[in-house]
């Protein structure tokens, strides 16, 4: 295109101008590309390196933290022992003031008991004496009514033997025995129904006692003798029964007592 | 076709050793380019081998400047200079 009769000068110059600025460029260009590659090569070592402080400093933080760990495990285990220590001595500390607080509740509380036993004590000796005394005097009215019966039944025995002997010497015997026997009639029937009534109270009275024995009704009026014995077997069985409980209820006193000594003493 | 590599003309002449023929002759005598307006229009617009063989053709043979080869040839330079603007221009926006 240079030494063309085609184009004009100008044309030409023109077209010169551009051809020497494409190779300026084309020049600019190739030294573009070559900072290009250089600055890409520096890019990839760049990256290398930064891959290999990478790693080094992952492996420095590994044998950092390992190293940290070594170091920092027995000083968490002696935190940890001393955290135990202290709450143990909080312990200690919080048990010696219970302790000391201990002995004025203890003697308080003993006081307490101690009141209230005696009160127990008092109440029960109380009771016991009432229920004594009460008993002592039942049986002391039980064997003056007996003593009486007998009294008036041997009264009434002698009357009869002596009705009889006066009935034996004047009137005829037969005559005598049909006589007595309708006069006396009445006479037991009267003592056949106190009999009765005493044989009633008295079994009243023993079905009240702990251990109840069971009184069959009189099916048939019994004689005033064997009532006699029935009524004495009766009363000596109050008696071994009002011992027995005298004994009982030594025993059960002596026994809360020495319940409470133990209490008092065990704390 | 477009996305082939360019190659210059002068190259790409000699590299396929076209005898002389007589479109030489109507240029050497300045009736080529009047001849290819006249006959050759169509293909001259679409065939880009045979315009660049044309041109190449005009360029090496006529004896006399032709204006509308030149007017071409500067369109073709403008529309380099043009991409190579449009190419560049991320480069000289960053630069500014």
């Amino acid at each position: 295109m240079a030494g063309s009769k085609a184009l004009s000068t100008e044309i030409l110059a023109l077209f010169e101008t551009v051809r020497q600025q494409a190779q300026a460029y084309a020049e600019a260009f190739t030294h573009v590309e070559e900072l290009l590659q250089n600055l890409q090569q520096h890019r990839e070592r760049f990256q290398q390196e930064t891959d290999r402080f990478r790693e080094q400093a992952a492996a420095f933080l590994e044998h950092l933290r390992r190293e940290f760990d070594t170091l920092i495990a027995p000083l968490l285990q002696r935190t940890a022992t001393f955290h135990e220590l202290h709450a143990r001595l909080a312990r200690i500390e919080a048990d010696s003031a219970r302790l000391q607080q201990l002995p004025e509740q203890f003697a308080g509380q003993v006081a307490e008991a101690i009141v209230q036993v005696e009160t127990l004590v008092r109440g029960t000796e109380q009771k016991v004496a009432l229920v004594l005394r009460s008993l002592q005097e039942e049986l002391r009215q039980w064997e003056q009514r007996v003593e009486a019966i007998r009294l008036l039944l041997r009264r009434d025995i002698g009357e009869l033997q002596r009705q009889l002997e006066e009935l034996r010497t004047t009137v005829n015997p037969e005559q005598l025995r049909r006589q007595l026997l309708q006069n006396l009639e009445p006479r037991f029937q009267t003592l056949e129904a106190q009999l009765t009534e005493l044989a009633t109270v008295l079994l009243q009275w023993t079905q009240e006692e702990p251990a109840p024995q069971p009184v069959e009704p009189p099916s048939q009026p019994p004689v005033a003798g064997e009532e006699l014995v029935l009524l004495r077997q009766r009363l000596t069985a109050l008696e071994r029964r009002m011992k027995a409980l005298r004994i009982v209820f030594a025993l059960l006193t002596a026994g809360v007592l020495a319940a409470l000594l133990l209490g008092i003493l065990h704390g | 076709m477009a996305s082939e590599k360019p190659i210059p003309l002068r190259a790409w002449y000699f590299r396929h050793g076209v005898p002389r023929r007589f479109y030489e002759e109507l240029a050497e005598e300045g009736l080529l380019y009047a001849f290819l307006q006249e006959h050759c229009a169509q293909l001259v617009r679409e065939d880009e081998r045979f315009r660049q063989d044309m041109y190449e053709i005009l360029l090496r043979c006529s004896p006399e400047p032709v204006p509308e080869l030149e007017r071409e040839l500067l369109a073709e330079l403008c529309a380099a200079l043009s991409y190579f603007l449009e190419y560049t221009r991320p480069w000289r926006e960053a630069r500014r």
